[in-house]
């Protein structure tokens, strides 16, 4: 069975968007042990509706979509060993966002999917990733990859990574943070 | 009997988890797949499932076995029906799907001359005219007239030929429209140049075609900001295509109204009534809900807002709808006050003209609809404005102070800016026949085509 990978990772100011980080950490942790198609699909469209109404503070971002298998397989390892690593993540609090004073804190939250080939899914999201090279970096775009997410049909879906980081508020990644080799694929969105 | 599939429910099992103050996160697998791809190794493709279906259609065998057909290789198709967002589905199937075919029926049909072809220029005329409104408009239903399927269930590739919406479209004109239409004139008349409306934004909340109707007559002096989340469909539970119908009769009117009217126009969100509308049946209407998506308190005071004026249908049903009760909540600690007009306080006047009262002033409106029924009572409006609440009949515009309430779409707390609403966990859902395994969808589980229905009426007769 043949394999596409879809995954995006955007980088949110926490400031900006005080309600998302609970919405996004809410999304994960509602998720059973053992979760149906649908469960699934609403908590993914929590998390996806979430960032679509916070998408003015989503500062950076990356997405991918390959329908080459191996690269496919391979990919969605490198993206679940950002969680399994915990790479990126800070080892100590960087204390709470505050708008008024103080550098601003950052969350970032992964969205990866190992979906079947071919599948209506597959279709869906090839459809919705052919993006102009000179777009891929627009926050609009983002928008319509967000938006779009709720084509996805989980049953067609072998396997999915989700993860936020910081789970704590005061935990909030910083502009050194991101500065930081382990977020360089993150470019700023236009 | 209804047929079930006989393999388990497909299910994602969670096998890494990280829980940490600076991550979270989780990896889950799709055991289904993980059991059952061997079996289906030899599906080719979408056209060859839906083949597959149609046959099995055909058939019309009975009993459980007809939850299942045969692929290529003698292995079964499971049917399993799930939800989906009933938006998404008509978005990638077209506006009718389920129900390709079945026609949309229209009362008061206008029959003045129309071309469709208008249509298209839908979401630029009737959007607002002001840059600062512009963001809150939503465009969904202006958008369906002459949006096209993506792709066709792969369960239904031999049903009806797909019908473009503004070719099944035709503009109504109703009595109830004529009178939403002259009472928006009437208010329009009262907001126009009085400085007390300058920091104003009127809600109109009313049935669809009066909602529109009720615009129109306004649009000379307020700015429409449409905000109609949903399509039209046959069965639908909201009959928005009613509301898209009243729109294409009084499109030419507000391109008209957009240029014309004075810029700085304040605005006027307008919705539908009828967007929470109940139903139970599942099996034979699509719910095709939505709810209210107006501004935050702080973005209408962003938008210069110290008042919102609330039209409602009559002096009983006056007060927000539920999806509203949060947002309002949050307009007292925001300072912007409410105040609640029963559009039915709006009435026909008599034909000849009569003297103003001293206390309220002269008018120069000559209607044929005045506040409270006469030129004599048409200047009340602002005296029963400023007046407190208690004094005033239900039928009067007065203040309002809204009050905490728990429901389904609303959590008895104030609204803010980018909150999670709630709302029932099918609201705005249909439910589709999905191939378990694949995830092929093959229609709509109301669809008088699909397989999955017709073998159901053949196990229930066996």
């Amino acid at each position: 069975m043949e394999s596409s990978i879809f995954a995006i990772e955007v980088a949110a100011r926490l400031d900006r968007a005080p309600n998302l980080l609970p919405v996004l950490r809410s999304a994960i942790t509602d998720h059973p042990q053992a979760v149906g198609l649908h469960q699934k699909w609403l908590l993914y469209k929590r998390a996806s509706d979430a960032l679509l109404g916070s998408l003015g503070a989503i500062e950076r971002g990356c997405w991918d979509y390959f329908d080459d298998h191996a690269r496919a397989e391979k990919d969605f390892e490198m993206w679940l060993r950002g969680m399994t690593a915990e790479e990126g993540a800070r080892r100590q609090p960087s204390g709470r966002p505050d708008p008024y004073r103080g550098e601003p804190r950052y969350l970032t939250f992964t969205m990866t999917f190992l979906v079947v080939r071919p599948s209506p899914t597959d279709t869906a999201l090839s459809r919705l990733c052919d993006i102009p090279e000179q777009h891929l970096w627009r926050r609009d775009v983002f928008g319509r990859l967000l938006g779009g997410m709720s084509a996805v049909n989980f049953a067609s879906v072998k396997s999915d990574v989700m993860y936020l980081i910081p789970r704590d508020d005061d935990w909030g990644l910083t502009v050194d943070d991101l500065a930081q080799d382990e977020f360089h694929y993150l470019r700023v969105l236009q | 009997m209804q047929s079930k599939p006989s393999q388990p429910q497909a299910t994602f099992t969670r096998r890494e988890a990280v829980d940490k103050p600076g991550i979270i996160g989780a990896r889950w697998w799709n055991e289904s797949i993980a059991t059952q791809v061997p079996r289906r190794q030899a599906m080719t493709g979408l056209l060859a499932l839906g083949g597959v279906l149609a046959a099995m259609a055909a058939i019309g065998t009975c009993g459980a076995v007809l939850s299942k057909s045969s692929s290529g290789d003698g292995s079964p198709v499971d049917v399993d029906f799930q939800q989906r967002g009933a938006l998404d589905m008509q978005n990638e199937y077209g506006w009718s799907f389920g129900a390709t075919g079945e026609k949309l029926v229209f009362d008061g049909q206008s029959m003045q001359a129309f071309d469709s072809s208008a249509l298209s220029q839908m979401t630029d005329e009737l959007a607002p005219a002001e840059p600062q409104h512009a963001p809150w408009f939503v465009p969904t239903m202006f958008q369906s007239p002459t949006a096209l399927p993506k792709s066709i269930p792969a369960g239904e590739a031999t049903a009806t030929p797909f019908v473009p919406l503004r070719d099944a479209l035709v503009p109504i004109s109703t009595p109830a429209m004529e009178t939403a239409f002259q009472q928006g004139k009437a208010l329009a008349s009262l907001l126009g140049d009085d400085p007390r409306a300058k920091d104003v934004s009127v809600v109109v909340d009313l049935p669809g075609p009066e909602a529109v109707a009720f615009a129109a007559g306004a649009a000379s002096v307020l700015d429409p900001v449409f905000l109609f989340d949903n399509w039209p469909h046959p069965r639908g539970v909201v009959p928005a295509h009613l509301t898209l119908a009243a729109a294409a009769y009084y499109q030419p009117l507000f391109a008209k109204a957009k240029t014309a009217r004075p810029k700085g126009a304040r605005p006027m969100f307008v919705l539908d009534r009828k967007r929470l509308a109940s139903y139970t049946d599942d099996a034979s209407q699509f719910d095709n809900r939505h709810t209210a998506r107006l501004p935050s308190a702080s973005n209408l005071a962003g938008l210069g807002t110290k008042t919102i004026l609330y039209v409602a249908p009559n002096a009983v049903d006056r007060e927000p709808l539920d999806d509203l009760a949060d947002d309002f909540l949050a307009f007292a600690p925001a300072n912007i006050g409410v105040k609640l007009l029963p559009v039915t306080a709006f009435e026909l006047g008599p034909a000849a003209p009569v003297s103003p009262t001293a206390d309220a002033g002269p008018t120069s409106w000559s209607g044929p609809y005045f506040y409270g029924g006469s030129s004599a009572t048409h200047p009340r409006f602002w005296t029963h404005w400023s007046a407190p609440a208690g004094g005033l009949s239900m039928n009067e515009v007065q203040a309002y102070t809204p009050a905490a309430r728990v429901t389904p779409f609303s959590s008895g707390t104030p609204a803010h800016a980018n909150a999670v609403r709630p709302r029932p966990a099918s609201f705005g859902m249909v439910p589709v026949a999905v191939a378990v395994g694949t995830g092929v969808i093959l229609g709509a589980k109301l669809s008088r085509s699909g397989s999955w229905n017709r073998t159901y009426g053949a196990s229930s007769g066996s």
